[in-house]
């Protein structure tokens, strides 16, 4: 015998469950980053790769983004931040970019050390 | 107080005595086993309760979702690799998805239960009309389970089912690969919060989720539905006679073991980190089944004790025989004859005490009608 | 609300199963606190009439029923027992419906139990809330008290002397609460003396609170004991009511075992010259676990040449006779044949001996339904004396014999005028009647020393019974065959044997010579009769 009552209980239950499953896929998608120090054309500008970086994404481990290669991270959530590093050729920190970013639900991102030195509001883009 | 004092004094007859040892044959013939062989293995004790904590809390959750079928009297549920199926389509989504940690668990979990319940009502629906060979019905059922899986699995993702990452896919263009690695939500349960016993690193996330199970399993036999399952369980007429919806109840036990079952492989799973997409799921219904007869279970009767005993001694005897085999022999090939020999053996010991003990019972029960 | 008309009132009801009268216009009443006893042998009618009255589906399924049924004062249609049920009829069967591995206290409340409530209820349904034991426990020792037996509550029905479980299985009824009337089956069956009087002391507690009862049983002692009115059935319709103080135990024998339509050649027949009373089958102690037809300890001689009939009502164990000497059964005691020690337990070797068996199991034990008449015919013979038969090679290959097979079949076909095309045909293509002529035509081939019948001349129709009776009278007359006939007709009985034995309760509850009275077989399977 199911109640009206239990059918709305039990409706309301899969909603919960339509609900959290979409938060749990916010919350938890992962997302592959490129983290390229290469030349790059953004629109009409092309920015030249930058000097060497270390870059701090989140609470990870720096990762070294040398000037003319590319390395990659990974992370997981929608909001993230970022340190980065401008080293000179010595090692020694230059300056320092923070950034405080919110990724879609794209699986892959490219993030540019140069457009991100230059402030191009497109440091960041989907691949 | 009268009817325990009785229970004890009839358990100390020599005639019971036996009886006891008869109805323990398995679970007593593997600590024998065991016994002998572990020496012989020459593997440390640090290594084989680390070996023995992951394999427990692997494969715990699986046989315990075989407990609530016996209760119902629906036997083995050999239907339960149709719930491990629906727990792997479930994980190769969030794995193109690419959700990770134990969000990436979770969401697997809620995305694969419909699919699950959907497959225990076939499942269900199916073993009712093939009463009395219920089990039988549950083998050949995960047989045919496996080619709908295939089809979908090996033709239909990427194909119909659109997989985004395409390093899940074979080269042909469509179809899982063979293997998926589960790399984004490997340990994500067991890592989550962890500390070390010594040597032994203890999971306490899955460890929870395991002991949640166990009392739900407590409470859902104090329940009407668990009544109602006990009552079928035994006698299927007296039950239908009494107004109980026999065939419902079945079916809806079937339900949760499935959907169990699919908790249960995406636990499995994630500590595995890697999905054998055609093969996982194959030997997870024999396996978990000689596991829980090996703990002293039968087709009948199920006890949450005997899921942990049978889990410990049978793994015991997995981790074991290759390398008793290799110092005895000379050849590690034993272990695996000898895995293979002992989850099939020791299923169909299991059927036969089991028909030979209901033999038995019965004409114990007739024996008062005798003469002399 | 309460109608100060009858509780029950029966009208007219009749019911027939594909043109068989099974019940004619049954009527009685049944007031509330009013004890009624339905007495008959099986076959009378009395398990239709109530499964009529509790909406079993075999009745609506056949056809239904004719006559109307009023339970207080309202016309019934129940579609089926539960509804029945929840109208305030009980009903207390033969074969209990308890399960074994639960306690007395949740057999008792099954489907029935109170519980407590908690949330996943809303989600899932009623059968998601825990049961409440304490509650539980109240109401099973309610229930339980009512009977005033001492039952624990908390014993597993598995571990529970029979009577114990008789117990249950009413407490089970009594726990209802709206019950108005409650109907036993043989409830004193399984029941020891005491037992027996516990309970009959409670259903009159029961009766004086205002619950309506009807008792079937065959004891006419407790029938006389406790009813207040009492109806006789046989062959379907009511043959004598009366109130129980206006009638005696003698009357109701009579009534149950007297027949009206008996075959005419069942006349007082000639008693036989014996010249010497060699005893040839001798049985002491016999016991046999044949489900069912249970026998605890019987004991009679059968003498060389005579008809030997063995009767009583289903379920005492006249059955489990034959089938325990000819070891289809479990069973255990002394058999003596010809003066030899028997080995029970081994049909070959029962056969061995020249004793034959033609079991009321036809299609189960008696026949091949997928073979032809001839195979059927000659099968026991070639199997176990070598006969049809042609041997080759000094012995060493023997095949069948098919002109002899046909010879004999033949023979039996005209003798037993058994109606089929020839004798090829398969058995399972034949009727009823014909197929049973043909398990006697196998056991006559085997030309016994001694022929076990059982239920020769069940399920089939008048002409072929009375060829069946007149050929075991023949080879009873012309081969001196000991014939021992097993069967609920009694009056068929009566007019083929020497002597009648009736079984009650698993034992010998008399021998008479068959021209004795009807009254005295009634008593004897009444359980009131002289014994022996």
């Amino acid at each position: 015998m199911i109640t009206h009552r239990m059918k709305l209980f039990q409706l309301g239950l899969v909603l919960t469950f339509i609900a959290i499953g979409s938060i749990l896929f916010y919350v938890g998608k992962g997302h592959d980053l490129i983290l390229e120090n290469k030349l790059i054309t953004i629109g009409p500008v092309t920015y030249k790769a930058a000097p060497s970086i270390k870059l701090i994404i989140d609470d990870q481990k720096a990762i070294p983004v040398n000037s003319g290669f590319a390395n990659k991270a990974f992370v997981v959530g929608a909001s993230h931040s970022l340190k980065a590093q401008i080293l000179d050729d010595a090692g020694a920190v230059i300056k320092v970019i923070e950034k405080k970013f919110k990724l879609s639900l794209h699986n892959s991102f490219l993030i540019s050390m140069p457009a991100l030195v230059a402030n191009d509001p497109k440091w960041i883009k989907e691949i | 107080m009268t009817t325990k004092n009785l229970q004890l004094k009839k358990l100390l007859t020599l005639d019971n005595a036996a009886h006891l040892l008869m109805r323990n044959t398995v679970p007593i013939l593997f600590i024998l086993i065991s016994a002998m062989a572990i020496p012989l293995s020459e593997f440390s004790f640090s290594y084989l309760s680390q070996e023995l904590m992951t394999r427990l809390i692997r494969n715990s959750f699986l046989v315990l979702s075989l407990l609530i079928p016996i209760i119902a009297g629906m036997g083995l549920n050999f239907g339960m690799v149709l719930g491990a199926m629906a727990g792997q389509v479930g994980l190769i989504f969030v794995t193109d998805w690419n959700i990770v940690g134990m969000p990436g668990v979770f969401l697997a979990m809620i995305i694969s239960t419909p699919l699950a319940i959907l497959l225990g009502l076939i499942c269900g629906i199916i073993l009712n009309k093939a009463s009395g060979k219920e089990m039988v019905t549950g083998f050949v059922l995960a047989f045919f389970a496996q080619g709908v899986y295939q089809l979908v699995v090996l033709y239909g993702m990427g194909a119909i089912i659109p997989i985004e990452r395409l390093t899940l896919v074979l080269s042909r263009g469509y179809g899982i690969r063979n293997t998926v690695n589960l790399i984004g939500i490997r340990s994500s349960l067991d890592s989550a919060i962890s500390f070390d016993l010594g040597p032994v690193p203890i999971p306490v996330v899955t460890l929870f989720i395991i002991a949640l199970f166990c009392l739900f399993v407590v409470w859902f036999r104090k329940t009407k539905l668990g009544q109602d399952m006990k009552a079928i369980g035994q006698d299927m007429h007296v039950a239908e006679a009494a107004g109980i919806r026999v065939l419902r109840t079945r079916i809806i036990s079937i339900i949760i073991s499935t959907v169990l079952a699919c908790w249960g492989q995406i636990i499995y799973l994630q500590n595995m980190g890697t999905l054998n997409t055609y093969n996982s799921h194959e030997q997870i219904g024999m396996f978990s089944i000689a596991a829980l007869l090996v703990g002293g279970a039968t087709v009948s009767k199920a006890q949450i004790s005997h899921v942990f005993v049978g889990v410990i001694l049978f793994h015991l005897m997995f981790i074991v025989s290759p390398m008793a085999g290799k110092n005895l022999i000379g050849s590690a090939m034993l272990g695996e004859y000898f895995r293979g020999f002992v989850t099939y053996g020791v299923i169909s010991a299991a059927l036969v005490v089991h028909a030979w003990t209901r033999f038995k019972t019965n004409q114990r029960q007739r024996q008062h009608l005798r003469g002399n | 609300m309460t109608t100060s008309g009858p509780l029950l009132q029966v009208e007219g009801v009749s019911k027939d199963f594909f043109g068989t009268n099974v019940l004619s216009d049954i009527n009685f009443n049944l007031e509330k606190g009013e004890i009624l006893g339905l007495v008959g042998e099986n076959g009378a009618g009395k398990s239709t009439l109530m499964n009529i009255l509790f909406g079993m589906k075999v009745i609506s399924s056949t056809g239904g029923y004719s006559g109307q049924i009023l339970f207080e004062g309202k016309q019934t249609s129940f579609k089926n027992p539960l509804e029945a049920l929840n109208s305030g009829i009980g009903m207390v069967h033969q074969e209990f419906s308890l399960i074994p591995g639960l306690t007395a206290t949740e057999n008792i409340l099954l489907n029935s139990e109170p519980t407590r409530y908690n949330f996943l209820t809303e989600l899932f349904g009623p059968r998601l809330s825990t049961l409440d034991r304490y509650e539980m426990q109240i109401r099973a020792i309610a229930a339980i008290n009512k009977l005033g037996f001492r039952l624990d509550q908390d014993m597993l029905v598995s571990q529970m002397p029979v009577g114990h479980k008789q117990f249950t299985e009413i407490s089970r009824e009594l726990d209802r609460k709206n019950i108005k009337l409650l109907v036993l089956d043989e409830p004193t069956a399984v029941l020891t003396e005491s037992e027996a009087q516990i309970l009959l002391k409670s259903l009159k507690t029961l009766a004086s609170d205002g619950i309506g009862i009807i008792i079937i049983s065959h004891r006419l002692s407790e029938i006389m004991d406790i009813t207040d009115k009492v109806v006789v059935l046989c062959d379907g319709k009511i043959i004598h009511t009366s109130k129980t103080s206006d009638t005696t135990v003698d009357k109701i024998a009579e009534c149950m075992v007297g027949r009206s339509g008996v075959l005419e050649s069942s006349k007082a027949h000639a008693q036989k010259e014996q010249a010497q009373k060699e005893i040839i089958l001798k049985v002491e102690n016999l016991w046999v676990d044949m489900p069912g037809e249970h026998i605890e300890d019987v004991s009679f001689d059968v003498i060389r040449g005579e008809i030997f009939g063995i009767g009583g009502l289903a379920g005492q164990g006249k059955l489990g006779i034959p089938n325990g000497i000819m070891g289809y059964f479990e069973s255990g005691g002394n058999v003596y044949f010809s003066g030899k020690k028997c080995n029970l337990g081994n049909p070959r070797e029962a056969l061995d001996q020249e004793m034959a068996f033609v079991s009321e199991d036809r299609k189960g034990v008696g026949l091949l339904l997928d073979e032809p008449i001839d195979w059927n015919i000659v099968f026991t013979a070639m199997q176990t004396k070598d006969q049809f038969l042609k041997s080759y090679l000094w012995g060493l290959i023997k095949w069948r014999d098919s002109k002899a097979m046909s010879k004999v079949s033949k023979q039996y076909i005209n003798e037993l005028e058994i109606k089929c095309l020839n004798e090829w045909q398969h058995v399972r293509q034949l009727s009823g009647g014909n197929q049973q002529k043909i398990c006697l035509a196998k056991a006559f081939v085997l030309d016994p020393k001694l022929l076990f019948v059982s239920e020769p001349t069940r399920g089939i129709d008048v002409g072929a019974k009375s060829i069946v009776l007149d050929t075991l009278r023949k080879i009873n007359k012309q081969k001196g065959t000991t014939i021992i006939m097993v069967s609920s007709e009694l009056e068929e009985m009566r007019g083929i044997c020497d002597r009648i034995a009736i079984v009650d309760k698993g034992k010998i509850a008399g021998i008479l010579p068959a021209d004795s009275s009807s009254i005295s077989f009634g008593k004897l399977m009444a359980g009131v009769g002289e014994t022996l």
